[in-house]
């Protein structure tokens, strides 16, 4: 087992038209074994990345490397990758087993191999009983697990799936972000997905690539990318968070002095300066009706506006004096109601750790 | 985007547009089906007889198409004929469109089996069934003009308005039937509700239709051929005994103008089924 | 949709008219010719219904069998070379910039909107003994002979002198002329097959292994084949029925059955004979609109998602 990256995706570019650019001069490296995923909204190149390394698309530039073979003359049917298709594109006019099968049937394996292979597939996405079954009479979430095993039959050494979860409904998404992360370490190859759904990538990826209008923003596994997104745009898109604007000057020692209206000066661990948001999780904010003591806290003073009750926790608005409210997730520690209920204009010193927060530039 | 300009982007695996032997064969296939056709153009221009060696350019042979009176006639015999038949036919066509658009009635597939019927049958037997269907009912022979073009018609708008029928159909299919409700709601009776919202809608559908109804009945042969005499010829009909008899430029001149008379009036007629497809997707 | 009796005055409206046409002058006539099937001649035009088969005995006598056989013959051939040729041709389109799409369609269809007979006719400049075909291979020959006069292997000791090749007024001109006309016949419904596929089954199929002609047999033609039935059929019937074509292009033994049946109705005047022919061709073409609604129902699998 080397160290040497499955993947090398080296200054590859993508430009369509002459003028649109999908693909911005990316280098990623994706390590074997891996649950990788291709994170942004839609439009940020994800999807054309994903069918450059299937083969369906040609880079403008750069070059694609897969176990260190560059792929720039390969065709897509002769690449050691397999990929599951948005819409499964399971063959309608062939059976369950007769899908599976095909990949097998192009690479000339001899019938009796073909036919043990397709059954332990099938198996193994639970499919075991269905393998004469026609598509047009399967459900959604059972075409892609038909379109899984035909393209895990193959043993590719990467499988490709894009925005496998977005087709299925909600309680179905759950079970298969499980299924696909349980099949992944099982057969032990790279998976790499495209999803626009941040905690669908948050959940099962082993690393995520943030991208965004072509470009890859940060390469993280899914702790780095929530406690120390890279810039604002990364901060924003995964989970909730609070930014206040403000300015930042080097303070030496790896810090930063920030200064933001609402807040006043204060020291910060980072490296960003210039115009920078001071940011802070929402689950990272407490209140209390007096001012807090401890030390190493920032602290303001706010009044409730809108609240939103989740039961274990309220998402609470707070108006501190600037242009956006503070929103904290304050979980519901008590049974004592009284004590949990946030009505509208009531003042509460609202605090959190000096350390939790973060300084994002652009 | 400009038909020229080189592509940037590099082919990719479905780009089979792109490749050179699909090119190719586009081009050949394109070849052959306008080579014939504008070989034809061409040489209704060229002062000789024999028509296949280049003599130099003359408009000649129009002239002599335009003072040829008996192919003037036949000309406008089939103009006549297929004016009346567009008339008929758009009419027929749309009542009926509108009555398999509106209505449930038992026996309707039949029905529709039944107007499909002229679109499916070969024209040959179409056009024996007519000719022994004027004699048999002893349909009066040597009537005067416009009259004696009137079993030709008859024959031209049987065929024609289910073809026509089809095109007003597909119109109808994007007819919001809350308008119609609407106006029997504010006391139209169902004549008015008719010609003030649904013949209005069908307009694209009916102009469609009507052109598609005159370039039939203009180009046919076959069933003019069997329902017409010897005083009541057609453009097709006449060319095609020019034809059997030589292979002369004015026989291409002629050709050439039924050329341009289609064309012109196709480009119309697709522009107006365009306008039928995109109307069809808003709102009325 | 309506029943129609909530509004039954409006419904007989408008029903009446074109229903009355259709029964008049299209029904009426063709069981005219039916009831002429069954009969005898008797006179110039007279006839006696007296439901005898003679006429679709005669029908099905060896000499018109043949003329029968051969049309199927030669629409089938035309259908395949139709097939051939327009399916790359329909490939090309689909896959093409929406801007380029729409003019080679049109491009396409324009010779279709143009007359038959003219079509025809330009094939006779074309196929004729001095016509083009003729008069370019003329011109290839002489000039490759003057080429090799020039290393002393000229006059027509190894090429020429030309033989014109006669291709007007025998089968292989018929079915030239057939395949000219019903081209555009067969793009259209094969481009419209095309454009409704899901690439994603041409991705995933070259995906897992097949090559670009593995993916054509495998999984285009199966999930087309509603559209390839509808362009066979919509070529191979017209074509059958062809009488223009045969006409002015073949040769006294390339009749086709629609020459025939137009010879009993106006030259040897034996309606009842022609009729029964008429019928027969019309059950022929009956029996391929059959076989393409079997196929239709078979395979029309090709949206499923």
């Amino acid at each position: 087992m080397t160290d040497e990256p499955i993947i090398r995706i080296e200054n590859v570019s993508k430009i369509f038209g002459g003028n649109v650019k999908a693909v911005d001069h990316v280098n990623l490296e994706v390590k074997r074994g891996e649950f990788f995923a291709l994170l942004g909204p839609s439009g940020c190149g994800k999807t054309t990345l994903l069918r450059m390394l299937a083969g369906f698309e040609v880079p403008t530039e750069g070059k694609v490397i897969i176990d260190g073979h560059d792929m720039s003359s390969v065709a897509p049917n002769k690449r050691p990758i397999n990929m599951v298709f948005q819409s499964y594109a399971v063959f309608p006019h062939m059976s369950v087993e007769q899908n599976v099968a095909y990949g097998l049937k192009m690479d000339r394996r001899p019938a009796k191999e073909i036919r043990e292979r397709v059954a332990e597939a099938l198996d193994l996405v639970k499919l075991g009983h269905l393998g004469k079954r026609m598509p047009d009479e399967m459900s959604g979430g059972q075409r892609q697990r038909v379109a899984l095993a035909r393209a895990l039959v193959k043993r590719p050494s990467v499988l490709l799936l894009d925005e496998p979860l977005s087709a299925l409904d909600a309680k179905l998404r759950e079970a298969m972000q499980l299924e696909l992360v349980r099949l992944q370490k099982t057969v032990g190859i790279t998976f790499v997905i495209v999803t626009h759904d941040q905690s669908e990538a948050l959940s099962m990826a082993n690393r995520i690539a943030v991208m965004n209008a072509g470009t890859v923003q940060q390469v993280a596994p899914p702790t780095t990318l929530y406690e120390a997104p890279a810039n604002r745009f990364v901060a924003d898109f995964i989970g909730k968070i609070n930014m206040i604007d403000g300015e930042a000057v080097t303070a030496g020692d790896g810090n930063v002095k920030v200064t933001a209206p609402g807040i006043g000066e204060v020291t910060l661990k980072g490296s960003a300066t210039g115009k920078v948001a001071l940011a802070v999780r929402p689950e990272k904010i407490f209140v209390d009706e007096k001012e807090p003591t401890a030390p190493d806290l920032i602290k303001v003073k706010g009044k409730v506006g809108e609240v939103a009750y989740f039961g274990s926790y309220s998402n609470v608005f707070f108006d501190i004096g600037l242009a956006q409210p503070l929103q904290a997730d304050i979980s519901n520690v008590s049974s004592d109601i009284e004590e949990f209920t946030f009505k509208a204009g009531e003042e509460y010193w609202v605090y959190w750790r000096r350390a939790d927060t973060l300084v994002l530039g652009d | 985007m400009s038909l020229f300009k080189r592509n940037p982007d590099p082919m990719g695996p479905l780009d089979y547009s792109r490749r050179l032997s699909l090119r190719l064969t586009v081009g050949l296939t394109l070849f052959f089906l306008y080579a014939p056709i504008l070989g034809l153009i061409v040489f209704s221009f060229n002062d000789s007889r024999r028509n296949i060696v280049w003599r130099g350019f003359t408009t000649d042979y129009y002239v002599k198409l335009f003072n040829n009176d008996a192919l003037m006639l036949a000309f406008g015999n089939s103009l006549t004929i297929a004016l009346v038949t567009t008339l008929f036919s758009t009419v027929l066509g749309a009542l009926t469109a509108y009555v398999l658009w509106r209505y449930r009635f038992p026996g309707k597939a039949v029905y529709e089996g039944g107007m499909a019927l002229p679109i499916v049958i070969p024209e040959i037997c179409m056009g024996v069934a007519m000719m022994v269907f004027f004699a048999r009912i002893g349909w009066p022979s040597g009537m005067i003009w416009p009259f004696n073009l009137s079993a030709i018609t008859i024959a031209h708008i049987a065929f024609s308005f289910p073809f026509a029928a089809i095109v007003i159909r597909a119109r109808l299919e994007s007819f919001n039937p809350e308008l119609a409700e609407c106006a029997r709601d504010l006391g139209a009776s169902e004549y008015r509700v008719f010609a003030d919202v649904v013949v209005p809608h069908m307009k694209p559908g009916l102009i469609a239709g009507a052109l598609l109804a005159f370039t039939l009945s203009l180009d046919d042969f076959v069933i003019t051929f069997f329902t017409s005499g010897p005083d009541t010829v057609t453009f097709p009909v006449k060319i095609y005994s020019m034809v059997r008899f030589s292979v002369t430029p004015e026989v291409n001149a002629a050709s050439t103008v039924l050329i341009l008379l289609t064309l012109v009036v196709t480009a119309f007629a697709l522009r107006m089924q365009n306008r039928n497809n995109m109307l069809g997707s808003a709102a009325h | 949709m309506e029943n129609w009796k909530r509004s039954a005055r409006a419904f007989f409206t408008a029903f009446t008219p074109p229903t009355f046409w259709l029964v008049a002058f299209f029904i009426v006539p063709l069981s005219l010719i039916w009831l002429y099937s069954f009969s005898a001649k008797t006179g110039v035009v007279d006839i006696t219904l007296d439901w005898n088969l003679d006429q679709y005995a005669r029908a099905l006598e060896p000499l018109y069998l043949g003329i029968f056989w051969k049309s199927i013959l030669m629409a089938a051939a035309t259908t395949a070379i139709c097939l051939v040729v327009a399916f790359p041709v329909a490939i090309a389109i689909v896959f093409s910039k929406p801007t380029m799409r729409m003019w080679l369609l049109l491009l396409v269809i324009l010779p279709f909107w143009t007359n038959l007979l003219i079509r025809t006719y330009a094939l006779i400049a074309v196929l004729r003994t001095n016509g083009f075909i003729n008069w370019g291979l003329d011109w290839l020959v002489t000039n490759a002979d003057r080429a090799l006069s020039l290393i002393g292997l000229g006059d027509n000791r190894i090429v020429g002198p030309f033989e014109p090749l006669t291709l007007l007024y025998n089968n292989t001109a018929v079915v030239f002329g057939l395949v000219y006309v019903s081209l555009p016949f067969m793009v259209l419904p094969l481009y419209a097959a095309l454009d409704r596929l899901d690439r994603s089954y041409l991705e995933a199929s070259l995906d897992l292994g097949a090559g670009h002609i593995r993916t054509f047999f495998s999984i285009v033609v199966p999930l087309a084949l509603p559209g390839i039935a509808s362009g066979i059929v919509i070529t191979f019937i017209p074509a059958m029925g062809s009488y223009l074509t045969p006409d002015l292009l073949g040769g006294t033994d390339s009749q086709m059955i629609a020459n025939v049946i137009a010879s009993q109705f106006k030259q040897a005047n034996n309606w009842p004979f022609g009729a029964a022919l008429s019928f027969l061709l019309m059950y022929a073409t009956f029996f391929a609109l059959a076989i393409r609604a079997v196929l239709m129902r078979k395979e029309g699998r090709g949206d499923v998602k």
